[in-house]
């Protein structure tokens, strides 16, 4: 008999908000994070505007960094995807009211996170005086002479893991430990899992979520050159508009999303806060191409239909739905067409919206970002609007619940992650009252 | 501990040491390393200038579409051959014979890949013509723009090497990618298995890939403290596991894959089955990501709980693949757990690969599972190379491959940022 699963935390950093009341407060004013790039001097960069998260500083958050020691005891600045993902763990843990707790010895951690940014001051620091026009490094000499430990040391804290391995260790966690990397779907992915893990009586406890911060200046660049990227540089607040008709691709973002997934019972008999409960996943493979989704959303019309199976929901329970909704030509296309396959009739009728028209894309991060969207909204009984929607597309004929957040009431939210690789994943999470 | 029974039916792998599981596994046996002069760059005086490469790998011979090859990196082309080898070992190679597209799916342990110092180099270079020695972001980035190739994103993006083989194989049943550094292998095992206990698949490729064998990558781990170097002896006697001579690990690239499925999927279509997976168990040392727990606490407690898990006493495996590096810190770890898991009287024959191929990091535990498949096969464990002055007093597999019968087989897995897992293998699945 599989276990019921309550979402007993949650915390996240966006370019929206910081701390789940600041991220829902700006969501459903219909606050862009978007912007013009302030970090580094994006001049040379064809896409020049990204979602940055301003105004955050580690130690605000997290006040004992968990133990990463080099063997000659040197430490390196923690890549922004890492700092992301230690504070949110740090909130969430805290809003359950576990934090210290000694059962997360037995507790598991599911995270999906991407890699770090590559510091390239310090690359090119290293390389230069091995640089040529051709072949281009002269590595016989770059691996002769010379150390250089800062690079290891950032270069290895850059490994799609660290995040999850610094977490454990900073909330002793010594259960399953687990960092899954699927593109746009890893931290939905992620949270899938780790909701398996708990229904399988696997851990009674677990953390999950996602951080990532493809900002970085090879970041924007590699995406601009796959023209992924809208190139609205003039017009930053009004370039992530998913499902409008004069989309144009979408806006990196960054950031981390972490919840506590709890055993039913046990969040019960300590009289936790219950967020609502997480009852459905689905996970499901284009194998079609490695960017394009599959022209008639095959694997994403199975992800929405595998995990409304998995949470036992008829389409028309259906309340909400936060959408992958990337404000690409194909994504948000496609999308609207999974959900007629998998809603059928009841689609028309259900609101869709996408939060990314605010937060921009954070990748790795999105889902666990947006499963939090999405977990507010049933608590409030409020849908985060779509922004910048301003002209149907004859291809998105689906309520986005444009510009303006609204009021309903509903009891089942489903959140969509789509990502390069033909991966797709659904999840379901229903109000905790509902439940009871 | 799976609600169905899970067998693996076919193995597929990519190594230093050989183009396929055969190869390979005759190379193990036969005490042959991987070790050489490092060739995918200039390395001639470098420290170190040996490594573990998959050699005389051509990926159009190992069937990856010539189109594709550009936007695919060397651990995607690795598990692509590693995949493609393991489906027609399962009988599940041509249209005819494949599973339900949608009951099939892939799970891989990826590695990260260090930044390209061919590439960057180019665009250090234009910069320092336009400026001198100082650095500026819009300059290197106007000069990165030109130098990299354009398509370089599709090459790092880690789960695009579950996805190439995926698309090959017309696998649209659950995917996923690990990315838990040396471990994920292991952990891409262990959670195929459970999906087809699930319900969610019939068939899962799984295992691991990695290609870090690069200038940075190499950089990263020598500078790290963790990678041997020693230019004083023959490089073939530079990995020794265990022994107290190890003086680091040899950084190593390869693919291990394994064909899962329910065991009456497997006997309705008459396959043929090298073992049962029987359990899988993973923990966390949930302390210094860059050190093991000195007594390998994560490992011990994996290995334990798979054990039990699987309802294997200690005392009926009669083969443990050990992680061991060749990196002092984590050999003595990885012996103190053996150590307290084998409880003073239990005597598997204790291996590890690493002597011979290197550290094949994320996929390092496949490629175990790989051989462990083929030692049960042939009723074989491979020596250990190079360990002469063992750091343990453990029942270690030296000088030759030892021949017997193997009922039970563990396989565990330990490495940065504290992770461990475990897998057990039962030799029939009667």
């Amino acid at each position: 008999v599989k276990k019921r699963v309550a979402i007993t935390g949650v915390g996240v950093v966006s370019s929206v908000g910081i701390g789940a009341n600041a991220f829902w407060e700006g969501l459903t004013n219909g606050r862009s994070g978007v912007d013009v790039i302030r970090r580094y001097d994006a001049s040379a960069l064809p896409v020049r505007i990204s979602a940055e998260v301003r105004g955050f500083a580690l130690e605000d958050y997290v006040d004992t960094l968990p133990s990463y020691t080099a063997h000659d005891g040197c430490r390196a600045a923690l890549d922004l995807r890492t700092q992301y993902a230690l504070a949110a763990a740090e909130m969430c843990v805290r809003d359950a009211g576990l934090f210290g707790s000694p059962e997360w010895i037995d507790g598991s951690l599911y995270f999906g996170a991407g890699e770090g940014d590559n510091d390239i001051a310090m690359l090119s620091r290293l390389l230069m005086p091995y640089a040529s026009a051709q072949p281009g490094c002269d590595t016989a000499g770059l691996l002769s002479n010379g150390r250089a430990q800062d690079f290891a040391l950032r270069d290895q804290l850059m490994e799609p893991t660290a995040p999850a391995s610094l977490i454990a260790s900073r909330h002793g966690i010594g259960g399953e430990v687990t960092t899954c990397l699927t593109a746009c779907a890893a931290s939905a992915q992620a949270i899938g899992e780790a909701l398996r893990r708990i229904q399988e009586g696997e851990a009674v406890l677990a953390l999950t979520g996602g951080a990532h911060a493809m900002t970085a200046p090879l970041d924007v660049l590699g995406f601009s050159m796959l023209s992924a990227l809208s190139a609205r540089n003039d017009d930053p607040k009004r370039a992530s508009r998913p499902f409008d008709r004069n989309r144009d691709g979408f806006v990196l973002g960054e950031g981390a999303g972490a919840l506590v997934l709890e055993e039913w019972e046990h969040a019960w008999r300590r009289g936790a806060q219950i967020y609502g409960e997480l009852i459905g996943y689905g996970s499901a493979n284009d194998a079609y191409r490695v960017t394009d989704m599959h022209p008639e959303a095959r694997g994403a019309s199975r992800a929405i239909m595998l995990a409304l199976d998995d949470a036992e929901i008829e389409p028309r329970e259906v309340g909400y739905v936060n959408a992958h909704g990337t404000s690409t030509l194909e994504n948000d296309r496609a999308e609207t067409l999974a959900l007629h396959k998998a809603l059928g009739d009841a689609a028309p009728s259900v609101p869709v919206s996408s939060t990314k028209s605010m937060t921009g894309h954070a990748v790795a991060a999105a889902g666990a970002i947006e499963l939090i969207a999405s977990v507010l909204a049933l608590r409030d009984q409020v849908l985060p609007p779509t922004i910048n929607f301003e002209t149907r597309d004859p291809d998105c004929d689906l309520d986005y619940v444009p510009n303006q957040a609204r009021a309903k009431r509903f009891d089942v939210a489903v959140s969509n992650s789509f990502g390069f690789g033909g991966q797709n994943v659904t999840l379901v999470v229903r109000s905790a009252e509902a439940h009871s | 501990m799976f609600a169905k029974r899970i067998v693996v039916t076919g193995v597929g792998a990519m190594t230093p040491v050989g183009l396929d599981a055969g190869t390979s596994w005759q190379s193990l046996l036969d005490g042959k390393s991987g070790v050489a002069p490092i060739a995918a760059f200039e390395a001639e005086g470098a420290r170190p200038s040996y490594a573990a490469e998959v050699k005389d790998f051509t990926p159009e011979r190992a069937g990856v579409p010539r189109r594709k090859l550009k936007m695919m990196g060397r651990q995607a082309q690795l598990a692509f051959a590693a995949a493609e080898q393991a489906c027609a070992d399962a009988g599940l190679g041509t249209e005819d014979t494949r599973s339900e597209p949608a009951r099939l799916g892939i799970i891989l342990g990826v590695g990260m890949l260090s930044a390209d110092a061919f590439e960057l180099g180019r665009a250090c270079h234009a910069m320092a013509e336009e400026l001198g020695d100082s650095f500026e972001t819009s300059a290197f980035m106007r000069a990165a723009a030109a130098e990299l190739f354009p398509l370089w994103l599709l090459r790092h993006i880690p789960n695009l090497a579950a996805a190439h083989a995926s698309i090959h194989l017309d696998a649209q049943g659950p995917s996923n990618t690990i990315a838990t550094g040396c471990v994920a292998g292991a952990n891409a095992i262990g959670e195929a298995a459970r999906v087809i206990a699930r319900g969610e698949a019939d068939v899962m490729l799984a295992g691991g890939t990695d290609a870090r064998v690069s200038p940075l990558g190499t950089l990263r781990y020598r500078d790290l403290g963790w990678l041997a170097t020693r230019e004083d002896i023959d490089p073939e006697a530079v990995s020794a596991p265990f022994d107290a001579e190890a003086s680091g690990f040899i950084n190593g690239e390869g693919a291990g894959i394994l064909v899962l499925e329910s065991l009456e999927h497997a006997q309705a279509r008459g396959a043929r089955v090298y073992a049962e997976l029987v359990s899988y168990a993973a923990a966390n040392d949930a302390g210094d990501v860059l050190r093991p727990n000195i007594e390998g606490r994560a490992l011990a407690r994996a290995l334990t709980l798979c054990g039990d898990r699987g309802g294997i006493p200690i005392e009926d495996v009669s083969a443990v693949f050990a992680p061991a590096p060749s990196v002092p810190g984590y050999d003595s770890a990885i012996a103190s757990a053996l150590s307290a898991v084998l409880n003073g009287h239990a005597r598997p024959a204790v291996t590890a690969l690493r002597s011979l191929i290197g550290h094949t990091h994320a996929a390092s535990a496949a490629i175990d599972c790989v051989a462990a498949m083929k030692a049960i096969e042939s009723g074989a464990v491979p020596a250990t190379a190079n360990l002469r002055r063992p750091i343990a007093s453990l029942p270690f597999v030296t000088g030759s491959a030892r021949e017997q019968a193997l009922p039970a087989v563990l396989v565990g897995a330990y490495g940065f940022g504290g992770h461990a897992a475990a897998l057990a293998f039962r030799g029939s699945a009667s």
